[in-house]
């Protein structure tokens, strides 16, 4: 045995182990609360599934964190690597859950999670043991499959392994969309008090605590404060998305029961709030075919992209004008309607060429100047399809992957960019293209000035001096250079992986998807992917989750350990 | 209205640039004479150019530049390079079914040959070698036109402000600030107090480098060698070799000649992407400073292995067995010479081909895109976005993963031994995302752009035609390959890519830099 801090454990893994320990005993506690879901569904499988999953993350979390209980308190360098370890290891854990109930769920009682109404003529069955079921549950037998749905879920991306979501155990579906939340609520955290310094771009929820050395007292109060506006916009957004699923009148809402409705409006509340996508229906939002609902779920994914410190203050002073004061709430205004506009203009005059990817009747019920029922569907398609690219939520009402290379290309500029930062959006975020922008702006305004010349640049209300401009201009484009490179090469490597159907702007849209957490996919995602593509798809969720940045910083701790 | 800068000094010195350009005829001239072919293309071209230049000296006949002019004097010489460059192919062509010549049926017909001509010439002096010229052979245009068509690249290759220095005095008295401006790469050196010197050490070593290929060239053929590489020939592909032009008068480029010729054009292509202020040092017995250089020994070890990947791409069969190139597929000397030779083209910006890569397997495609993107040396004559920025922007990544854990540390980045300047690291950081996000912004803008006439791009096409014009490369893939053309796309699309030569051969920055000044001066 090592002896404590000192001798072969050095001190900083010992920071790193002990906190990464306490996350997942938090997790441990997750998966707990949701043995009764579990339970209250009468699914004693998946009951004892997510027990003994449990117990496993309770166990090595509790070994960490008791081992290295006297570990000094945590600085801001150990930061960002408790950050980058811990969703790894949150994400590898929270994938027990699947994986037990998966091995520990007979063939049989799978089978009976397919719902009798569904039309199950065109499902795949997959193999289990000898025979074969048509429930999804099965793919979480395979490890790899298991471990990406659960990073897919912690870092709110949404690209899902479970082709039919219906086909689930409900504890299950519960635990998917329950990390998209938690996750949600964790990223907020992770940018406003751990990357939160100087020249970061993202700006602290309390001003004098961002340059605190101490991480905990931050992270506690930060934690506090967004849960409450998180807890209180959720139960607003299943109210809307209740009231909303009833008064659609379609179909297969009508076919819904009172509690079927209220658990699928609970789970969109909480996946769309959090822009995580994860969804308990068959197609995504596209099985309901309700304008109505997808109106709905608009704001519920404008919410979830403001910067969480902006709703804080507007709440707090009762003022929504601080929302037209914030930089990143403007463009995420501005952006958002421009964006509708120009795609909309561009799946309208694809209609012709794409035959299929559009509805031809109208969905409403009197005529509009100038559209046809299918110049309408593409709009009512690439509204929704925009806001949800923007925001990172990845919900999809369209089938996107039948759609000209030149609208995909447009909406992986969406999931590049992302939304505001300081909420659970993905992508390099408003800020720093902004950012970006102004200083090269910037820099060329100069080019005729004195090295020595006075020289300051706004970003939003803030006036900056030439270093702290500087600095954030270095940041900014580091880590967009870093995220432009990672596309790049993880699109390259998939057109070389995914099949001979996908062309390059598939491939392209799919990284830029995983990477920028939103979760629309083009068709390439799925349990058949090739092994490799989907291990690299972890890693884009990954890094994208995290910025990139503490990442590396991770993998230069692992190689050359902290110090300089 | 003033704009914040003083244009008649820039556009008066212009004047005297463009008189002296209509003397460069006197080669595609003396060709005609060589051929018999009509000299009256060439004489009504140099009186027309004569003209305009001594009347756009006018406009300012004792031009005094400060900065802003300088820029501005840079940008717009090389638009107006370009268009008098057209004068030639507009004349010999002129209502004949050459796709360059000019046309005067319909307004149509007429916007179109000018912008055709337009892209041609600057192709030509912004050494890209993408070409519209439709059937390239000297039985379709005349030997002198063809010839003028690979002069283009071989002026504007050293830089044709480079040139003016060396040999103008009026020029020269600003001639540092110009040359930053033009200089390929983040940072002029000086390599002797005066910068005339200098410009006359560097189109020195450029013309000394060309003399002697050509020799070795029509040496080849004088021993039986290399059959098709006449006189014309070896001047003809000496003026695009240095320059990492692209350009031949052959269909096939270099495919046309035997492997002996190969196997010369692929050390003078390296030494093209190569910073010539180093074979400066190289002359002066300073060898050494060449060997420590970080980005030649970058750029050497990037050519090393990059070659070494495609041979094996090759030998394992990544090229189909075509007419040209032969087969490839577990032949070593072939796999080695294609690979060498596409990769020596493509990653400096040259564009030669001796094979149709445009028919290779998509790893061997992908990795030649990748070979695109990295660049010449900063100094040498090719495109892209350099080796040497490259190289700053992976130090500065590694540097923010270290400050990030440790904000109070401060640490320079240093290069070949000497700390890289803050300032120029943001610059080089600016420049590389810009230059990212205007192939990206560019890419999406031909692809809608050629669907708007009914014309489907692939993504490697929009992609490749992008990154080939931005880069000052040439061929791209799918139509765009080495023997294809660029003759289908609109003319909107032709004018954007005019545009994307012409930034990227002045590295986006001077352009950028007046724009913005002028705003903000208002």
């Amino acid at each position: 045995m090592a002896e404590r801090n000192g001798g072969r454990v050095p001190t900083d893994l010992a920071v790193i182990a002990r906190d990464i320990g306490s996350l997942l005993l938090m997790e441990a506690g997750l998966m707990t609360l949701s043995v009764l879901v579990a339970l209250g569904f009468r699914e004693f499988h998946a009951a004892l599934g997510f027990l003994v999953a449990g117990g496993v993350t309770a166990l090595a979390g509790g070994l960490a964190n008791r081992r290295f209980a006297d570990a000094p308190e945590p600085k801001m360098k150990h930061g960002m690597v408790i950050a980058a370890g811990g969703w790894l290891m949150v994400a590898v854990f929270g994938a027990l859950p699947l994986f037990f109930t998966a091995w520990l769920t007979p063939p049989a009682v799978m089978d009976a999670f397919v719902p009798a109404a569904a039309d199950t003529s065109s499902w795949e069955p997959i193999g289990v043991g000898g025979t074969a079921t048509l429930s999804s549950l099965a793919y979480f037998r395979d490890p790899l499959h298991a471990v990406f749905e659960s990073m897919s879920g912690w870092t709110g991306s949404g690209l899902t392994m479970a082709i039919h979501e219906p086909s689930l155990p409900r504890a299950v579906q519960w635990w998917r969309s329950f990390i998209q939340w938690v996750g949600g609520v964790g990223v907020i955290v992770l940018t406003v008090s751990i990357l939160s310094r100087p020249g970061s771009g993202s700006y602290a929820l309390y001003r004098s605590e961002a340059r605190e050395q101490k991480i905990h007292p931050s992270v506690v109060s930060t934690v506090r404060t967004v849960w409450k506006l998180v807890v209180g916009y959720t139960l607003l957004a299943f109210a809307t998305l209740f009231v909303a699923i009833r008064a659609s009148g379609s179909a297969y809402a009508e076919s819904l029961s009172l509690g079927e409705t209220a658990w699928q409006a609970l789970n969109h509340a909480m996946t769309g709030l959090t822009t995580g996508g994860f969804s308990v229906t068959d197609n995504s939002i596209a099985t309901y075919g309700s304008p109505l609902v997808e109106a709905a779920l608009l704001p519920i994914m404008i919410l979830g992209a403001i910067a969480f410190p902006v709703h804080y203050v507007v709440l707090r002073d009762r003022s929504p004008r601080e929302l037209a004061r914030d930089l990143q709430t403007r463009w995420l205004f501005a952006l958002l309607g421009a964006g509708v506009v120009v795609l909309s203009a561009q799946n309208v005059a694809s209609v012709p060429v794409v035959s299929g990817a559009f509805a031809t009747e109208s969905f409403l019920s009197f005529p509009v100047p100038l559209l046809d029922g299918a110049g309408l569907d593409a709009v009512r398609d690439s509204t929704f399809q925009w806001i949800s690219a923007m925001s990172a939520t990845g919900f999809q009402s369209a089938p996107i992957g039948d759609w000209v290379a030149g609208a995909k290309v447009m909406v992986v500029g969406a999931m590049v960019l992302g939304g505001a930062a300081g909420s659970t959006v993905g992508g390099i975020k408003i800020v720093r293209g902004y950012t970006v922008a102004r200083g090269i702006a910037w820099q060329f305004s100069r080019v005729f000035l004195p090295k020595s010349a006075v020289v300051t640049a706004r970003i939003g209300d803030r006036t900056l001096d030439r270093e702290t401009m500087e600095r954030e201009f270095g940041e900014a484009a580091i880590v967009t250079l870093l995220w432009l490179v990672a596309l790049v090469v993880g699109s390259l490597v998939l057109v070389n992986v995914a099949g001979p159907e996908f062309g390059y702007a598939d491939a392209l849209f799919e990284v830029a998807s995983a990477q920028g957490n939103v979760g629309l996919s083009s068709g390439i995602t799925g349990p058949s992917m090739s092994p490799l593509a989907e291990g690299m798809f972890v890693l884009n969720m990954w890094i994208g989750r995290l910025e990139i940045i503490p990442v590396l910083v991770f993998v230069r701790a692992v190689l050359y350990g902290l110090n300089p | 209205m003033s704009w914040g800068v003083n244009w008649k000094a820039s556009v008066g010195l212009l004047g005297v640039g463009i008189k002296y350009l209509a003397v460069t005829m006197l080669v595609p001239l003396v060709v005609a004479l060589v051929y018999g072919e009509d000299i009256w293309v060439f004489l009504v071209s140099m009186a027309l150019v004569a003209g305009v230049g001594v009347l756009v000296e006018r406009v300012d006949p004792d031009p005094d530049l400060g900065p802003r002019e300088a820029l501005l004097f840079v940008s717009l010489a090389w638009l107006a390079a370009a268009a008098i460059g057209t004068v030639p192919y507009l004349i010999a062509g002129y209502n004949t079914a050459s796709t360059v010549g000019l046309q005067t049926g319909s307004i149509g017909a007429l916007t179109e040959s000018v912008i055709n001509a337009l892209f041609e010439s600057m192709s030509g002096f912004t050494t890209t070698g993408a070409t519209v010229l439709g059937e390239i052979s000297t039985d379709r245009h005349s030997h002198a036109l063809m010839m003028w068509r690979q002069l283009t690249q071989w002026l504007g290759g050293m830089g044709i402000i480079v040139l003016m220095i060396a040999i103008l005095p009026e020029v020269a008295v600003n001639g540092a600030q110009l040359m930053e401006s033009e200089a390929p790469g983040p940072e002029l050196q000086k390599l002797t107090p005066k910068i005339a010197e200098t410009a006359r050490a560097l189109w020195l070593i450029y013309f000394g480098f060309t003399v002697v290929y050509i020799a070795i060239l029509y040496g080849l053929h004088v021993f039986g060698m290399a059959p098709n590489m006449d006189l014309y020939n070896a001047v003809a592909h000496g003026f695009t070799t240095l320059p990492t032009g692209g350009f031949s008068p052959e269909a096939d480029s270099i495919a046309a000649f035997s492997a002996a010729v190969q196997w010369v054009v692929i050390p003078f292509m390296v030494v093209a992407g190569v910073n010539f202020a180093l074979f400066w040092h190289v002359l002066r017995g300073e060898a050494e400073i060449m060997l420590k250089n970080a980005e030649f020994r970058a750029y050497a070890g990037a050519l090393a292995v990059v070659t070494a990947l495609l041979a094996v791409l090759l030998f394992r069969g990544a090229a189909p067995v075509i007419e040209l190139g032969g087969a490839t597929q577990g032949v070593t000397e072939n796999s080695l010479r294609q690979a060498a030779f596409q990769i020596g083209s493509l990653l400096n910006s040259t564009g030669y081909a001796t094979a149709d890569f445009a028919q290779w397997d998509t790893h061997a495609q992908i990795l030649l895109m990748f070979a695109m993107f990295i660049g010449g040396s900063a100094g040498s004559t090719g495109g892209g976005v350099k080796i040497v920025r490259w190289l700053i922007v992976g130090k500065a990544i590694r540097r923010e993963l270290f400050t990030s854990a440790h904000p109070d540390v401060v640490q320079p980045i240093r290069l070949s031994g000497s700390v890289v300047d803050e300032d120029a690291i943001r610059g080089i950081m600016s420049f590389t995302l810009l230059y990212v996000v205007l192939f990206a912004v560019s890419a999406v803008f031909l692809s809608l752009d050629a669907a708007r006439i009914g014309t489907q791009l692939t993504m490697l096409e929009s992609t490749s035609a992008s990154l080939a014009t931005i880069g000052n490369i040439g061929p791209g893939f799918g139509r765009l390959g080495p023997f294809g053309s660029y003759l289908f796309f609109p003319d909107t699309s032709k004018l954007l890519m005019i545009f994307l030569m012409w930034i990227g051969r002045l590295e986006i920055v001077p352009v950028l830099a007046v724009f913005i000044s002028a705003i903000d001066a208002r």
